[in-house]
């Protein structure tokens, strides 16, 4: 089951970062409107389940 | 004094009605308590909107009843 | 072609008025404003035409897509159930902290970032604040999504909003009486509609790391004091709610640090991954660097005191509590910080015209801030977001003129960008510098509505009088008094780090004189608009023998709603100070630092006011019954109560008599004598035998955003020879649209009568002639028309400087003139946004042009 954590808009929150959770990270998309590009950053757990978001893109696998 | 003719005298309170002030266009709700209304289908010749209050927004009709929205720019 | 002002015959001469700018002789007058922007660069030009405005008119968002969003209402109720058993202020600084953990928002171009809801077309909503203001956009094509979820929080919060918790205290008659609008405004209890002064300066010059410091050392030291022997209860049990404050203010002010620099990391991140333009990839990196440090840090340039200024402001009127206005004096807090950027260079350097991009970024950045306010709110700004206005000017705490470059900046950019919001306020002291005042006329000519013009004098006088009732003799100092601003369009309030306006229960809320007037020939009784009893009975009109019974009559309702507005507000400031604390506001605050007290119970320098809005109505109503009636004796009161009741309908000739009695605005001693009267005795006098919870009094503020509309078309015909339905004065203290047929300078004349000293301030819109304005003698005519209105001690003036040609091609092709913008009253509006009723009657203001006898009063040399 995919999870947040290896979708491509997942960035880990930096260890030193004020809101750091161990396993958390920002979500960020880009979303683009009649009136231009915005992005979006919502704070998400690695670990949630992600086969329902519309906006789910695998990470390559290196 | 001549009696006073009610402002509001074709508007009747019908609970349940299936054609309340909620849905007519003339319609639109209260400043502040949305179960209340203010009914805009009062133009003036000067092309003023003279309004009347609607007590129960959501159970009261008339005859004037038209289902729609009117746009902002046609009332205040 | 452009129509030129007619030639004057003056002092012997013949004067003619060609434009200043010769080239305008070839722009017709029906588009001159699509001609006058000039974005300073092209970033501000892309930004504007990408602009996503939030503008409303009539209760409805003029574009298709904005709404109501969910986050704000989801995270508070999480956080409310999740706190229950702490102690309030506690709950709050945790609610506060969860909402912040939310969706961020960063657009391309932007110089400034960050927005206060889950996407930039949407706003937030306020459960706990009004859960009816909520309900509205439930039912409303604005509902936010999933809608079910939405209900489910609304109705969590019915009980314990502050409307829940202040409603117990009135009958169902006396909120039925308040919530229509049409006696009295709503309470904010209601609406939710609020206005604060943000301490900006303590957060620019201290940083929040630091205030976290100031208030974990208050913890300590009492802490230290209550574990001290000998305990003392009547000395220590107070302390308990102070730490409780104390403790509020540092969750708050940790939950602010990592909000903005979640703002960093996104902006890195959408540097690293997303953006592929080299030059703006730099650009977030900076803005990544910015956000990092402030507003933890202090400001050390430009850029740092713009992006601090930015978050605060998102905090303390969308994110923390809903708050109309824009209040701070921006050129005295920012120019330190365009001293080290523009001036020295030292940090952040940049050029005058960097600064001047900069401000227009943050005007753009006004222009897209939604406000998720009640439906009366979205009524009464028509084609505008909402108030922001921002006050330049003015003398400095020493005495020395307050213009700077950066005022200089501020004007530039508003000129230069054209948008309704922010509106600025320009105080105005003859110390003032010229090339400053030549760019608030610049302005004014371009038909912006704004700056409008503040009696420095008058303000600063104002703010010391108020200062004499603090609780805590902690009132302004004679160098404070000087640190005001506009806290929302027209009451002066002071800023600084302490001291300020926490709250519109402080100060603001309206009452309408004009319905007072319809109902009290009615017993107290309102036939025209909501068929219930408004007011108290107060006599049949049989029974006023004498104009003073009709008087006395007034009195007695006016004094009837306004103990019931001020009731309402204090009771909001009751359980504000228990149930909606402010602890980010609180932090910032050096008072509440001080003491530990939050900034909705601590008052320190009292603000009360209350606005009467469509007085002229019922004051030219009082001097036409007085003379047709008690004076001339030519009709009766029964006459005129049978006209009034068939809005005049067969009753021609009586309602052009009482349309063409004296009226406000011609000096006229007949009129305005009875006027000044009413304005002093009964509007002021009943308005100052009240005392708030500052232990203040109260005082009117005359003015009318676009209530003159709303509550115009909630009255019926009135003795000034006004319809039913028809629009009410249009501000404070202005002359009744088309009646004011004297010139200018007998509005000046009449509008000096009244005696400053005893209002809070008045509203006085002015539309004067585009060829005259916009002439190469329009500089020095409106330089000495302004020193004779400081001369006549006037408190205020806004001008509207539009033709009507122009307006009438707008209402038929829209879509062809959105750069057009006017003067409503209060605040400026995009006119195309504004209903046909409100655009109608902008026109029908009369457009002062100037005689001889004009120049001759001021004193013009041409």
């Amino acid at each position: 089951m995919a999870i947040c954590a290896e979708c491509k808009s997942f960035f880990s929150v930096p260890d030193n970062a004020d809101d750091y959770e161990p396993g958390k990270g920002d979500c960020l998309i880009e979303e683009k409107d009649e009136k231009g590009k915005y992005w979006l950053s919502k704070a998400t757990m690695g670990d949630s389940v992600a086969e329902q978001c519309k906006n789910f893109k695998p990470k390559k696998v290196s | 004094m001549a009696e006073v003719k009610k402002r509001a005298f074709d508007m009747v309170r019908e609970p349940g009605t299936t054609k309340p002030c909620l849905k007519c266009k003339w319609g639109i709700e209260d400043p502040t308590d949305p179960s209340v209304g203010q009914c805009t289908s009062g133009r003036t010749t000067e092309g003023g909107v003279w309004k009347r209050l609607i007590h129960d927004y959501y159970n009261t009709t008339c005859a004037k009843f038209t289902e729609g929205e009117v746009d902002f720019r046609d009332h205040v | 072609m452009a129509k030129r002002a007619e030639n004057v015959q003056y002092r012997g001469k013949v004067v003619e008025f060609p434009f200043d700018n010769p080239a305008e002789e070839n722009v017709p007058d029906e588009s001159l404003h699509e001609h006058l922007a000039r974005p300073t660069t092209e970033r501000t030009k892309r930004l504007k035409a990408r602009c996503r405005w939030k503008h409303a008119a009539a209760g409805e968002f003029v574009e298709d897509n904005v709404k109501g969003g969910i986050e704000r209402m989801r995270l508070i109720t999480e956080a409310h159930k999740q706190s229950d058993g702490k102690p309030e202020i506690i709950r709050r600084a945790l609610g506060l902290a969860n909402i912040l953990t939310g969706t961020i928002v960063l657009q391309e171009d932007e110089l400034i970032v960050g927005y206060h809801a889950e996407n930039p077309n949407w706003i937030p909503l306020y459960p706990e604040l009004s859960y009816m203001a909520v309900q509205d956009y439930i039912q409303s094509k604005y509902a936010p999504q999933p809608v079910e979820e939405a209900k489910e929080i609304n109705n969590y919060w019915t009980k314990h909003s502050l409307q829940g918790h202040c409603q117990p205290y009135f009958t169902q008659e006396e909120l039925s009486q308040m919530y229509q609008v049409s006696t009295m405004e709503a309470p904010s209890f209601a609406s939710g509609y609020n206005s604060i002064v943000p301490p900006y300066e303590t957060v620019l010059e201290d940083g929040l790391l630091k205030r976290i410091e100031l208030a974990e050392q208050h913890i300590r030291e009492a802490r230290t004091q209550i574990a001290a022997p000998y305990w003392n209860a009547d000395e220590r049990l107070q302390l308990l709610s102070k730490i409780d404050c104390w403790e509020a203010m540092i969750i708050a002010d940790k939950a602010v640090i990592s909000w903005a620099r979640r703002h960093a990391r996104m902006c890195k991140l959408v540097a690293e991954h997303f953006e592929t333009d080299a030059q703006r990839k730099e650009e977030l990196l900076m803005i990544a660097d910015i956000c990092q440090r402030v507003p933890a840090e202090p400001c050390k340039g430009l850029r740092d005191g713009m992006q601090a200024k930015w978050f605060t402001y998102l905090l303390c009127h969308a994110i923390d509590r809903y708050a109309s206005g824009y209040a701070h004096k921006e050129d005295k807090l920012l120019f330190p910080y365009y001293q080290i950027s523009v001036t020295e260079k030292s940090f952040q350097p940049m050029t005058h015209q960097d600064a001047v991009e900069l401000v227009e970024c943050e005007r753009l950045k006004v222009s897209e801030h939604g406000a998720g306010k009640s439906r009366g709110y979205r009524e009464i700004f028509p084609g505008s977001n909402d108030l922001f206005i921002l006050t330049v000017g003015g003398l400095n705490s020493d005495g020395t003129d307050g213009c700077n470059d950066m005022t200089d900046a501020i004007l530039e950019a508003a000129r230069n960008i054209r948008t309704t919001e922010p509106s600025i306020v320009f105080r105005w002291h003859p110390k003032g510098r010229a090339q400053t005042k030549k760019l608030v006329f610049e302005c004014v000519r371009d038909g912006l509505g704004y700056p409008s013009i503040k009696h420095d004098g008058i303000g600063t006088a104002q703010m010391m009088y108020y200062g004499r009732f603090s609780k805590n003799n902690n009132g302004a100092t004679p160098e404070e008094a000087h640190d005001w601003a506009n806290v929302l369009c027209m009451s002066p309030g002071l800023v600084g780090r302490r001291k300020t306006q926490k709250t519109r229960s402080e100060g603001g809320g309206s009452i309408f004189p004009a319905k007072i007037m319809e109902i009290t020939l009615n017993n107290g009784y309102d036939w025209s608009y909501s068929d219930m009893q408004l007011g108290p009975k107060t006599g049949e009109i049989s029974e006023f023998k004498t104009f003073e019974d009709l008087w006395e009559a007034y009195r007695a309702q006016y004094q009837y709603g306004m103990s019931m507005v001020i009731r309402a507000k204090d009771i909001s400031r009751h359980f504000e100070a228990r149930f909606l604390q402010m602890p980010f506001v609180s932090s910032i605050d050096d008072g509440c630092m001080e003491l530990g007290i939050d900034a909705m119970e601590l008052s320190e320098q009292p603000n009360g006011w209350h606005n009467p809005i469509t007085t002229i109505v019922a004051a030219n109503s009082l001097v036409a019954i007085k003379k047709l009636i008690y004076d001339e004796k030519k009709y009766t009161l029964e006459q005129l109560d049978d006209a009034l009741h068939s809005n005049w309908e067969g009753f021609e000739t009586m309602q052009r008599d009482f349309a063409n009695a004296p009226k406000w605005g011609n000096d006229d001693d007949y009129a305005d004598e009875l006027i000044k009267r009413f304005y002093e005795d009964i509007i002021s006098g009943e308005m100052r035998k009240i005392t708030n919870y500052s232990g203040g009094p109260v005082m009117p503020t005359g003015q009318a955003v676009g209530l003159y509309m709303e509550v115009g078309s909630r009255t019926g015909p009135t003795p000034d020879g006004r319809y039913g339905g028809a629009v009410a004065d249009d501000g404070g203290i202005s002359p009744y649209m088309g009646t004011d047929k004297k010139g200018p300078t007998a509005v000046l004349k009449s509008v000096s009568k009244i005696d400053a000293s005893t209002q809070k301030a008045n509203l006085l819109n002015q539309r004067l002639s585009v060829p005259i304005m916009r002439s190469k003698h329009g500089l020095t005519i409106w330089l000495a028309y302004m020193k004779t209105w400081y001369e006549l001690n006037i408190d205020h003036v806004q001008f509207n400087v539009i033709s009507t040609e122009e307006m009438k091609a707008a209402q038929k092709e829209p879509e062809k003139h959105g750069d057009l913008i006017v003067r409503v009253s209060g605040f400026s509006a995009r006119f195309v946004d504004i209903s046909t009723y409100g655009q109608n009657s902008i026109m029908a203001r009369t457009e002062q042009t100037f005689g001889a006898e004009d120049y001759e009063f001021l004193g013009v040399n041409l």
